[in-house]
């Protein structure tokens, strides 16, 4: 080509120019450049686990710093660019993380996120470490993934390319010490070679092996280790949870510097403060209410008045958990009513009335007006004379007006009077100016005094107890786990559960009775799963503190956040009405009486229902042992005859007397709280089943838990206050309401039910109840009272299991899937690398002949 | 200056080319159609079931750098797949309530995936087109290598073996000498680097375009690199947290099985929904709008700042040789 040149220029150039070209080139001839290569200063990277730890952070920091450089000049080279990529992989990774934890509602879900993404990375890295580089490692004596350090300073893997491999950054001895651990022979004549050859086969498999099995590794083990990480984090979690919310419920703020402020913090700082979530969530209800006080202060009273003030007041719908403000009484437009009369006294007489407009240069106008359309029909023509006849309406028909809006009728029933004046009127009626105002100032400081400050404290307890529930979920899930797995179910029998749908029930329930009673016939047995049931309760039911060595439960929490929260709620009551006005207010009240307990039994239901869920286990456990021994007959003998009962065991025949062991089983643990009670209430054995809950809950053995529970069951099932069936109550309640009320809109001529007056409504109550003998207090509080039974005495055993059987299965079913592909991939990738390392044409590379140079370590 | 123009004229063009050639046998540019990506997606992943993984599971001297790339497809494919199917597996086992939980968690998890990939994708893509756009430079521009290997065995006549490349993915070696040989087809060498430099804003051609142009290209791969390893991460992150969102487990739920036919007629409207009600729910929330304002600058900075100093104001002066000159030696 250079000739080609050459010639083609030949005919453009003058002969001197060729010849001055003959004279550079002759001298380039003579001074000929020694160009040589320079001397490479690449080097084989040797690290510790802890140093390449270090060096893999540093690097990372280096990348950022390259991908800086290449983004504002442009300038990189190809590993730098492909190092990039990783550091946005990793970017990406943690951004992901990030966003699903926003979407996750819990802690743990949270963490999970957390540690999903840890672990994925980790597995990634990790696989080929492990199952590839270590044991080639150990086999061959060198690292597939060795790194090595370019002479222009780039970090690359060695064996990277197949085909370029710089092999001078390996030292002989390096090589020699490979190939003693591949038993090289040391006569071979060209042992190096043959080494670096092995080496390339070996690495080059390696790296196709982890090629292949990565893609099912990474998922497989990803998904293994998080699930056991989802486990091993949930109680702990769940603890640091409770024993925060325990420091909220007693004012106490954590400790600065521990992980959890930390934590907290940061949450806060992308969430926003609880006092900037508190000042959002009231916006929109401060913007209203300053709607009503401008209205107020421009002297008129606002429309629907009562209405919307009922709804600003309502402090239950702050909580914004169903649980509680489902029990709690809302204020009504009634209870507003009340406190608009209290706070606005209506001045008395027609001439406040009009004193309040004959200032008003409006109002004049209107009832000059007003005045001329009575000219017009010929009737008085002062507004004085209107106000006269407005006297005259009203004495026509006093009871008309009687204890009523009188401006209003007057604004209703005055033909003369133009729609604005009546407006006026309306607005204005019977109220003064000063009255307006000084109402409004008095409402702005119940307002911001009382009912802001209070409906926080719903949002907060609102907000802990939606918390609490989470932790006592993720810990009935636990127990509930606990439980099926102390009964020792095996495969074919989870299998046999999880089929039978239909006979679901019957098959469970003899099933799992044959469980107990195996269980309480073996001594071994029986107490090692007593104690570990006890155990599970015990680490469920609540954590120790490590500050102050005091145990918080979740019960105890709840009750704590609920007697603050109480607690507050009373100090504002007297904050709003130091000088008496609102006494006897439904707004006062509501505050004074705090958080009822019946109030928190609703919100209490999921939460507390931990404890007495495994208590009835333990319960039933320790009935199957009572049974085999014997002592359940003699205890039954014993309590029949101090009531009086026929309890003649000796007379039992053996059927009898299975009968009432099954009995016992259903109260003790295959039936709920309601079941239980309402099947021998409507049969009118219920002081039978005092009896026989006196024997079963008797509290003879078992842990001070257990008795408490016991005695706790036992009260309940003698307190009469707690009807049996408050489904049948209410119903009959509901029957008799309902007729009183189609009475109601027979006699007064209403097109529906729906439209008799709230307060009509509130008298036929009480006639309703009268009609069926019962006292207002006996109908709601029981129904009102069936979440603090049921979360006193806890789920029935059977309905526990038989959602449990299911999850259980799957999980099983789950590990074994996974879990065994996870281990046929592990024995794959180890048993094929055991045919790695076979060199091709192994028989070319001959003995060393006499005179060859030995390049081995072992000279 | 003044230049000599009949000593310009003198000046030989082409001379040495061969203007018609069947490139078949030696590496050249491929002419993008559509669906070629796809078509070499195609070849690289049949290659490693039935030729690169058995290469590199004898440890053949052939087996090279490009193979083992080209290997990462199958983790990737495999990883994907394993994702889908460990979240998705036992949702019959289930039952009831719990089976529907699990299904909406399991297509939310095979969504995140699916997403994530068409995430970085798209994040590749707009930087890539936006590049294009503003500078001329195709950075997917395919070119089909072709590989002489040595025999495997003795006898062995198949040692000839395709790649396929881009023209520009490294930023070391660009193959400038494949456009090169792309412009000689037509008789004229310099034919892609005088497109680039007319993009740069020179208004006649420069005497020598691939001088000027390949550093600007050079300067374009890095920036667009550099930006393209973050800007497609975070267009990932926001498919997964789109896919995350609550109407995305609703994705192709029926209460009853309305059969194969009714869900493939319902596949692109229904698909479009849960994307519109996704993204709709995401926006709502802080990370959802930083994710989404973070993949859009990303994509605007790494495009704008590719294109950064590459636009170069009218060079009036053509060349700075001065071809009236005679060469002196020193």
């Amino acid at each position: 080509m250079l000739n080609n040149t050459q010639n083609s220029i030949t005919t453009s150039y003058s002969l001197s120019q060729r010849l001055k070209d003959r004279k550079v080139f002759d001298n380039f001839k003579a001074k000929p450049q020694k160009v040589t290569a320079d001397t490479p200063k690449g080097y084989l990277i040797k690290e510790t686990p802890l140093e390449s730890l270090g060096s893999a952070f540093t690097d990372t920091v280096h990348d950022a710093g390259n991908l800086g450089r290449a983004l504002k000049d442009g300038k990189a080279n190809d590993t730098q660019l492909g190092r990039m990529n990783d550091l946005g992989m990793k970017i990406g990774g943690g951004l992901i993380a990030g966003a699903l934890m926003g979407a996750r509602s819990t802690t743990n879900k949270k963490l999970m996120e957390v540690a999903g993404f840890a672990t994925f990375f980790s597995t990634m890295s990790l696989w080929p470490k492990v199952m590839i580089d270590l044991p080639t490692k150990l086999r061959f004596g060198f690292n597939p993934h060795q790194k090595y350090m370019s002479s222009n300073g780039n970090k690359k893997q060695f064996f990277q390319d197949n085909q370029y491999l710089p092999w001078d950054v390996w030292t002989k001895d390096d090589i020699n010490k490979v190939a003693d651990k591949m038993d090289v022979p040391l006569d071979m004549k060209d042992r190096e070679e043959y080494t670096k050859e092995k080496m390339r086969t070996i690495a080059l498999q390696d790296n196709t092996l982890w090629m292949l099995t990565a893609g099912f590794a990474t998922p497989l083990v990803t998904s293994l280790v998080c699930n056991r990480i989802e486990e091993g984090t949930r109680v702990p979690i769940a603890n640091a949870n409770l024993l925060k919310l325990s420091d909220e419920a007693q004012g106490a703020v954590s400790s600065k510097g521990t992980i959890r402020t930390v934590f907290d913090n940061i949450k806060g700082h992308f969430k926003g403060s609880d006092a900037k979530n508190a000042a959002n969530i009231f916006t929109s209800q401060d913007s209203e209410f300053e709607g009503l006080i401008k209205t107020l202060k421009n002297g008129e009273m606002p429309e629907n008045f009562a209405d919307k003030l009922a709804e600003i007041f309502d402090i239950s719908r702050f909580a914004q958990n169903e649980q509680i403000s489902k029990n709690m009484t809302k204020t009504s437009s009634k209870d507003a009513l009340d406190l608009i009369g209290r706070l606005f006294p209506k001045s008395a007489s027609y001439d406040d009335f009009l004193g309040a407009i004959s200032g008003d240069t409006q109002a004049k106008e209107l009832f000059e007006k007003a005045h001329q359309a009575a000219v017009n029909e010929s009737a008085p023509t002062d507004i004085k004379s209107i106000i006269y006849r407005v006297n005259c309406m009203i004495d026509e028909n006093p009871a008309e007006y009687a204890g009523k809006e009188w401006a209003d009728k007057i604004a209703e029933g005055f033909d003369g009077l133009p729609e604005q004046a009546k407006k006026l009127a309306r607005s204005k009626g019977g109220y003064s100016k000063e009255t307006l105002s000084s109402g409004a100032d008095k409402l702005q400081e119940i307002y911001s005094n009382g009912i802001k400050p209070a409906q926080l404290q719903m949002n907060t307890l609102g907000r802990q107890i939606h918390k609490l529930d989470g932790i006592s979920g993720e810990k009935y899930n636990r127990t509930a786990r606990a439980m099926v797995e102390s009964l020792g179910f095996n495969k074919k029998e989870l299998e046999l559960l999880r089929n039978s749908n239909e006979t679901f029930g019957d098959t469970l329930q003899s099933l799992i009775t044959q469980k107990i009673k195996d269980i309480a016939s073996d001594d071994a047995r029986y107490h090692k799963t007593m104690s570990k049931l006890t155990k599970e309760r015990d680490r469920f039911e609540g954590v120790t503190d490590r500050r102050s060595g005091v145990r918080v439960t979740i019960k105890g929490v709840f009750d704590k956040l609920t007697e603050k929260t109480s607690s507050a709620l009373k100090g504002l009551a007297a904050k709003i009405d130091p000088d008496g006005t609102l006494e006897g207010s439904s707004i006062k009240s509501t505050l004074a009486k705090g958080i009822t307990e019946t109030e928190a039994a609703g919100a209490k239901t999921n939460i507390t229902s931990v404890n007495s869920m495994i208590t009835r286990m333990l319960g039933s456990l320790e009935l199957e042992r009572k049974i085999q021994d014997g002592s359940l007959l003699e205890e039954w003998a014993k309590v029949a005859k101090q009531n009086n009962l026929a309890g003649d065991v000796a007379s039992m025949s053996a059927d009898e007397i299975e009968n009432f062991y099954n009995l016992c089983r259903r109260v003790s643990w295959q039936s709920s709280y309601g079941d239980m009670m309402n099947k021998f209430y409507t049969t009118g054995n219920g002081g039978f089943y005092n009896t026989l809950v006196e024997t079963l809950f008797s509290g003879k053995q078992g842990s001070e838990e257990s008795k408490n529970w016991q005695n706790a069951v036992r009260a309940l099932s003698k307190e009469p206050e707690y009807v049996p069936n408050a489904a049948l109550e209410s119903k009959k309640f509901k029957d008799a309401l309902n007729s009183l009320k189609w009475e109601y809109k027979n006699s007064h001529n209403i097109d529906s039910i729906g439209d008799i007056p709230d307060d009509v409504v509130e008298s036929l109550k009480q006639q309703a109840r009268a009609k069926i003998g019962e006292t207002e207090s006996y109908c709601s509080a029981a129904a009102k009272s069936n979440g603090l039974n049921f979360a006193d005495y806890g789920e029935s055993i059977l309905n526990t299991l038989k959602k449990q059987v299911n999850q259980v299965y799957t999980d099983k079913k789950w590990m074994r899937i996974f879990g065994g592909a996870t281990a046929a991939l592990v024995g794959v990738t180890l048993i094929s690398q055991l045919f790695f390392g076979k060199v091709k044409d192994a028989h070319l590379y001959g003995k060393k002949a006499e005179g060859d140079s030995f390049e081995g370590s072992k000279k | 200056m003044q230049v000599d123009a009949a000593k310009l004229q003198e000046i030989p063009k082409n001379t040495y080319l061969v203007v018609e050639k069947d490139y078949d046998g030696e590496d050249h540019v491929i002419e993008k159609k559509p669906g070629i990506g796809a078509r070499i997606v195609a070849d690289k992943l049949t290659n490693d079931i039935f030729s690169y993984a058995p290469k590199g599971m004898k440890g053949s001297k052939n087996s090279n750098f490009y193979e083992f790339l080209s290997l990462g497809l199958v983790p990737n494919l495999i990883g994907s797949g394993m994702l889908i199917l460990v979240s998705n597996a036992l949702n019959n086992i289930h039952t009831g309530k719990s089976s529907a939980a699990a299904s909406m968690t399991g297509t939310k998890f095979a969504g995140g995936v699916i997403l994530y990939a068409a995430g970085k994708w798209l994040g590749n893509k707009i930087i890539n087109k936006g590049t294009q756009a503003l500078t001329g430079i195709d950075l997917e521009m395919p070119y089909k290598k072709v590989v002489h290997e040595l025999p495997e065995y003795p006898g062995d006549t198949n040692t000839t073996s395709v790649e396929f490349h881009r023209v520009f993915e490294s930023s070391e070696f660009p193959r400038f000498d494949l456009l090169n040989k792309m412009g000689e087809q037509n008789n004229q060498r310099q034919q892609y680097y005088d497109k680039i430099t007319k993009k740069m804003g020179y208004k006649t051609e420069p005497n020598a375009s691939d001088q000027i142009a390949q550093d600007k290209i050079r300067d374009v791969i890095v920036k667009s690199t550099a930006a393209k390893s973050v800007s497609s991460y975070i267009w990932a992150a926001l498919g997964c947290a789109i896919a995350a969102q609550e109407p995305f487990g609703t994705y192709m739920k029926y209460p009853i099985d309305p059969g194969i036919g009714k869900k493939i007629k319902d596949f692109p409207k229904e698909t479009w929904r849960v994307l519109k009600e996704s993204t709709k729910s995401l926006s709502k929330t802080t990370m959802g709008k930083v994710l989404m304002a973070g993949a859009a600058a990303s994509s605007a900075f790494g495009i704008l700042n590719t294109a950064r100093g590459f636009k170069v104001k009218e060079n009036k002066q053509k060349s700075c040789v001065d071809f009236n000159k005679e060469y002196m030696e020193n």
